[in-house]
């Protein structure tokens, strides 16, 4: 109880003391998470609508492997990717390992399932006329689909945030792709294992909690953009 | 109907009792053997124990009670033959009983099964002791080790051992809180200040082994055999080889800060931003990297980056099983000594730790049978053996 409380007023010492080794780290944790994000959001959100609107054969199946990948442990992705990119691997010419570059990779792998499978969700519970009106009013199939996903907007974003929420708190993918190296790929989640193993269990809370304000602002953002949805 | 189920009910109980009677007639049976014969009488040479003499005999150094006690049982026959009273304290030429095989298969049984029955004359156990929390660092545990001796405590006193594999600072957090009932770590410095601010009570020493400073078969920067290993950590900061730390406050990589700090090279002194007394010292470059790991993924790291990196003995050749390419390049530097304690964590501060069960581990660790184990572990496998034993006991039996 005591490191609890402590941790709590050593928090926001910490946050004030404007220790660059700390912002170090906050910043590569948004940076990787976010840049991961983008390419999540970029693959999973037309994956999503074209998956919740064409219909082609094999669609049950790759709905269900999509299921699948929205529940898959991360650590097991982290291990995927740490064979691919290792030395002995077929990808290890690139050497991003144990760079920030495999976490990005390893992230967007975590985040991609979650972002194309909500997308997909909230896509098919647009009314299915809105695209019949849509195409009879003149509207090429592309500014069609545009326009639903505009409709669905509420759910696209809820599966931005789930895309998020899943790779700025994920640790086992990282560090074991990135190594936890001090200054190079250390980012919140493997400093707070570190300083939990370390028995510093104070500044392992402290960094908790920055983790968790960080969380709260960027979903504070994004929910902003979808309570513009409802005006 | 009734009445029917009431007499089945009485006969199956009636069953039950003459079971109990019959099973307890047999175990009453075997519990006494009333005489034993000696395949061999073999006197006691300096350097001998109980164990060595039994495994030499049956293959099995558990089977040194049974000697004993054929010992003990001719003894009131026979005053030749000496009565041990403690197992581990045997004194040259003192006339022991080797029963057979099957007699000592006997022995064995009842002294194993039914300690409780004859206390004086079989193990130090008193009763089960149960549930023991040990904290303890990452190289017991990844060398195999723990794996290896545990069983025999375990079924010795009746304990479920859980082991918790964690950096030395984590280790003796967690002993400070109370969160575990004994730890067996290697910083003697922390040990030490663990037992003076009143956290732990009654450290042992159990057995060292060593650091072997590793690195890739190329070697660029040409340490290879070198005898003095701050002068080849100097070589590998001026030739900006890349090695990386463990950098997580173990023991290890408090052993690799004492190390560089022997090398004389300007080092970066890094507060810490808990405990600002705390400094962590580095060496400045970007060829040095650390990473805040474990022994395990330090080596699967500095094996793919083909960098250098200080281990204990016993992971890496642990390793090396598992194919890293990683070789022993600088060793034998009386540096790079690493000895282990083991310590109970103070039951007047934590009333709710396994007081008993921490106390019958370090008896236990710190036994000559527990030791020969130590001594003998990892031969096998490796052709030398991981850990060297050192406790006081062993010490004094080996003089």
């Amino acid at each position: 109880m005591n490191d609890l409380i402590q941790g709590i007023i050593q928090a926001f010492e910490i946050i004030l003391s404007l220790n660059s080794a700390l912002y170090e780290i906050i910043w590569l944790s948004l940076a990787v998470s976010g840049i991961a994000l983008l390419f999540s959001t970029v693959l999973g959100i037309p994956l999503g609508a074209a998956m919740a609107m064409a219909r082609f054969p094999g669609r049950r199946l790759m709905t269900a492997l999509l299921y699948t990948g929205m529940g898959f442990p991360p650590v097991v992705i982290g291990l995927f990717v740490y064979l691919m990119l290792s030395r002995s691997g077929p990808a290890g010419q690139l050497g991003w390992l144990f760079t920030p570059k495999a976490m990005i990779v390893a992230q967007t792998i975590i985040s991609f399932p979650l972002v194309a499978g909500f997308t997909m969700a909230a896509v098919m519970g647009v009314d299915p006329q809105l695209r019949r009106q849509l195409m009879s009013l003149g509207a090429t199939p592309w500014q069609a689909t545009v326009t639903i996903l505009l409709e669905a907007k509420i759910g696209v974003i809820v599966a931005i945030v789930a895309g998020f929420g899943a790779i700025i708190s994920e640790v086992g993918a990282v560090m074991l792709v990135g190594g936890n190296i001090e200054g190079k790929t250390r980012v919140l989640t493997t400093a707070i294992v570190l300083e939990t193993q370390k028995g510093n269990f104070d500044l392992a809370i402290a960094l908790g909690l920055v983790l968790l304000f960080l969380s709260f602002l960027v979903n504070v953002a994004l929910l902003r953009l979808q309570g513009r949805a409802f005006s | 109907m009734l009445k029917y189920l009431w007499k089945i009910s009485l006969f199956v109980a009636l069953l039950v009792l003459s079971g109990g009677a019959i099973t307890s007639e047999i175990t009453h049976a075997q519990s006494s053997p009333e005489a034993v014969t000696c395949e061999q009488e073999v006197v006691v040479q300096a350097d001998d124990w109980l164990s060595k003499i039994a495994e030499k005999a049956y293959g099995d150094v558990l089977a040194y009670p049974a000697i004993a006690e054929a010992t003990n049982l001719k003894n009131t026959e026979d005053e030749s033959f000496a009565q041990i009273e403690n197992y581990d304290l045997i004194e040259v030429g003192w006339k022991l009983c080797l029963p057979s095989v099957a007699d000592a298969e006997t022995l064995l049984d009842f002294a194993l099964a039914a300690p409780e029955v004859t206390p004086s004359e079989s193990e130090p156990v008193s009763t089960d002791v149960g549930r023991l929390v040990l904290a303890t660092t990452t190289s017991t545990e990844n060398s195999g080790l723990l794996a290896a001796i545990l069983p025999d405590f375990e079924a010795k006193y009746g304990a479920s051992v859980e082991v918790i594999a964690v950096g030395t600072g984590q280790a003796i957090e967690l002993g400070e809180n109370g969160d575990a009932d004994v730890i067996l770590v290697h910083a003697r410095d922390r040990e030490d200040a663990f037992v003076d601010a009143g956290y732990g009570v009654n450290r042992q020493d159990v057995m060292y082994n060593d650091f072997v400073l590793i690195g890739p078969e190329a070697d660029p920067a040409g340490i290879k055999g070198m005898t003095d290993v701050a002068a080849a950590l100097t070589q590998i900061a001026e030739t900006n080889s890349l090695f990386i730390s463990r950098g997580d406050d173990s023991g290890t990589h408090i052993k690799e800060q004492t190390l560089w700090q022997a090398t004389g090279l300007p080092l970066d002194e890094v507060k810490d931003l808990e405990d600002p007394e705390k400094i962590t010292y580095k060496p400045q470059g970007d060829w040095y990297q650390s990473i805040g790991q474990g022994m395990g993924a330090t080596l699967t790291i500095a094996d793919e980056q083909q960098a250098y990196t200080l281990s204990d003995r016993a992971t890496y050749l642990a390793r090396t099983l598992e194919g890293i390419d990683l070789v022993i390049l600088v060793e034998g530097d009386s540096r790079l000594f690493n000895p282990y304690g083991v310590i109970a964590v103070n039951p007047e501060l934590h009333p709710t730790v396994n007081a008993e069960g921490a106390a019958a581990f370090i008896d236990w660790m710190t036994s000559l049978e527990t030791q020969q184990l130590i001594s003998e572990f990892g031969v096998a496998e490796f052709g030398q053996p991981l850990f060297v034993s050192d406790s006081a006991a062993w010490n004094a039996a080996k003089q």
